[in-house]
């Protein structure tokens, strides 16, 4: 009897759920003032005279937590993409929806001088949103499903065209409005406590509970929509489900940490060197390890050239680069 | 009756204005313009007619991918745009002409995408499910390629993988050989693309799987001597309706198929038995 080729992948995703909660831990221990992870969970110290527990709870925590929900968000988003377009190169941010996200920001930092907290992030969930109707609505509107071809013509459209307003934006902001949006724009995890992270979460949450569902549909779209439909696939809303599913977790990941690149494309390429193509493997175990990966990432931003940080968003390039390089020659 | 269309009509495009030859850009086509016919179960159907024909598109409405625009098909008399496409699915099996993977899947996660109706929602496949696929693997003759990865397979493994997780999907759950009541195979073009042998090899196993495990077969192919040799009945389409429908040596006459295909029929008669 020949065992079900699930279940041989089941202790990988384990092992990148494990590998998630230990950079939680971990991660804010890293710092200029050295902490004990002991005294920072200590119940003999009350939290006011914790030194240890105050900057692990306050100070770093907050930004490890950010990392893992970008990080977790992106990578899902890059599987559920893929698998959508059927293109492993696909990644979040294929179908415009950073760039509606990043012209949203660019448009409150440089036009809403007075902006209350969080007021970037809303303008960016704002821009994601509109890039995504755009999207949508010309990839729906001729056709009985979702065209795909449609789909990736009109995010690369999009991304090209806000790439151009974002640049006419930056045009007529000042010096200190444009250093602000270059930053925002190279992806930084520095977030002001937790408000950012409980803001975005609910929107990852549901879009984690849609991507459970997907996870074998889009195994079924790897054959082609009408070879999925023929074994029983409602196509349509498969496709629709993924599409605002990805879209919306790209979003809120593009909210909180800016544009970071190639998490969600390294990432879905390790694990399925690892796990196989199976999405109900490859889902879950990305998003851990990409959450995981981005810590990471983040930890090596705040320390490389400490008291230097540098934006995560150049420290996943830097790696995401030569990665794509080995992949190359590695497929040759 | 298995299965039975009546006076289907269908086409692309903008529906107020189809020609049949696709209109002045070509985009607005009407592919099928009453099309009738009856499949009874246990046939081994072969569909015949001209690029364009709509034969592509006949088994597309059957499978329930596209839905008619006027007329109905009907499974077991029942109206397909009114059965669940789980119940479809688990009734009738596709196979395409080539199948292109995105990623790389495993031959018996291949065979295993097969069991998707008969399993709810987030349900994972069991042993019975992979008794099911390794079964299909055997009646295919795929067997010992069950680990290797579908994308490194010739064209003829593919195909022969791709009819075993259409038997994988027609099998009944309980891990039995025994494939569900009346179950139907439609095959879009499936030697189009292979060399001879694998046409031999797949024409060989389709005869089989019709003989030995009662499956109705309905293959849509350009390749008389394939028609001639294995079908029990033909099938000939042309402008968008049934012309002929019969046993192979009535419908393929060479007056017929030269009329359908625009040739003389001097030219067709050296190509027929």
């Amino acid at each position: 009897m020949s065992p079900v080729p699930l279940r041989r992948g089941l202790p990988v995703v384990a092992g990148c759920v494990v590998l998630l909660a230990a950079a939680i831990l971990l991660a804010p221990l890293i710092g200029p003032s050295p902490i004990s992870l002991a005294r920072a969970f200590s119940r003999d110290i009350p939290f006011a005279d914790n030194p240890d527990a105050q900057i692990f709870f306050v100070s770093r925590l907050p930004r490890v937590l950010a990392a893992a929900l970008v990080g977790s968000s992106l990578a899902a988003a890059g599987v559920v993409l893929q698998g959508l377009l059927r293109n492993p190169l696909a990644t979040p941010y294929t179908l415009g929806v950073s760039a509606g996200a990043s012209l949203g920001a660019m448009v409150a930092i440089t036009f809403a001088a007075a902006l209350p907290v969080g007021g970037v992030a809303t303008a960016s969930l704002l821009g994601a949103l509109l890039a995504v109707l755009v999207v949508y609505g010309l990839a729906g509107a001729r056709h009985r499903g979702l065209s795909t071809t449609v789909l990736l013509l009109a995010g690369v459209t999009l991304n090209a065209f806000f790439s151009a307003l974002i640049l006419f934006v930056q045009y007529l902001s000042d010096f200190t409005e444009t250093f602000r949006a270059l930053r925002w724009l190279m992806g930084n995890l520095d977030v002001p406590g937790y408000g950012p992270i409980a803001a975005a979460a609910p929107l990852v949450l549901g879009s984690f509970v849609a991507f459970a569902w997907l996870a074998r549909p889009l195994n079924l779209l790897s054959l082609g929509p009408e070879a999925a439909g023929s074994r029983g696939l409602a196509v349509g809303r498969a496709q629709r489900v993924a599409f605002f599913g990805a879209s919306i977790a790209t979003g809120a990941a593009v909210s909180v940490g800016g544009p970071i690149g190639f998490v969600g494309i390294i990432v879905p390429h390790l694990v399925r060197l690892v796990v196989g193509a199976d999405h109900r493997l490859v889902l879950p175990a990305s998003a851990a390890f990409g959450g995981a990966f981005l810590i990471a990432c983040d930890a090596v931003a705040r320390t490389v050239f400490a008291p230097l940080e540098l934006p995560v968003g150049v420290i996943t390039a830097m790696i995401g680069g030569p990665f794509f390089l080995w992949l190359l020659l590695r497929n040759r | 009756m298995l299965l039975r269309a009546v006076d289907v009509r269908f086409g692309y495009g903008r529906p107020g204005r189809r020609h049949a030859a696709g209109g002045p850009d070509g985009r607005d086509a009407l592919v099928l313009d009453g099309l009738s016919v009856e499949v009874r179960a246990g046939g081994f159907v072969g569909l015949l007619g001209p690029n364009g024909a709509g034969k592509s598109t006949f088994l597309k409405l059957v499978a329930g991918v596209l839905r008619p625009d006027a007329g109905r098909v009907e499974l077991d008399g029942r109206e397909t745009a009114s059965i669940p496409r789980g119940e479809i699915a688990r009734r009738l099996a596709v196979v395409p002409q080539e199948t292109e993977l995105a990623f790389d899947y495993t031959v018996l996660e291949i065979v295993l995408m097969g069991r998707y109706p008969h399993l709810g929602a987030f349900a994972i496949e069991g042993p019975d499910d992979v008794a099911v696929a390794m079964d299909s693997l055997e009646a295919t003759g795929t067997a010992p390629l069950a680990e290797r990865s579908f994308r490194t397979l010739s064209g003829g493994e593919r195909q022969r993988v791709v009819i075993a997780s259409a038997l994988a999907q027609l099998a009944q759950g309980d891990g039995s050989r025994s494939v569900g009541r009346d179950p139907l195979l439609l095959l879009d073009e499936p030697t189009a693309s292979l060399d001879l042998r694998y046409q031999l090899e797949v024409a060989a196993l389709l005869r089989r799987l019709h003989d030995t495990r009662g499956v109705t077969i309905v293959v849509s192919t350009h390749d008389l001597r394939f028609a001639e040799s294995i079908c029990t009945e033909i099938v000939m389409i042309g402008g968008g309706r049934v012309v002929a429908h019969g046993r192979p040596d009535e419908v393929l006459t060479a007056d017929r198929v030269g009329e359908v295909y625009g040739i003389p029929a001097a030219t067709v008669a050296p190509l027929l038995r």
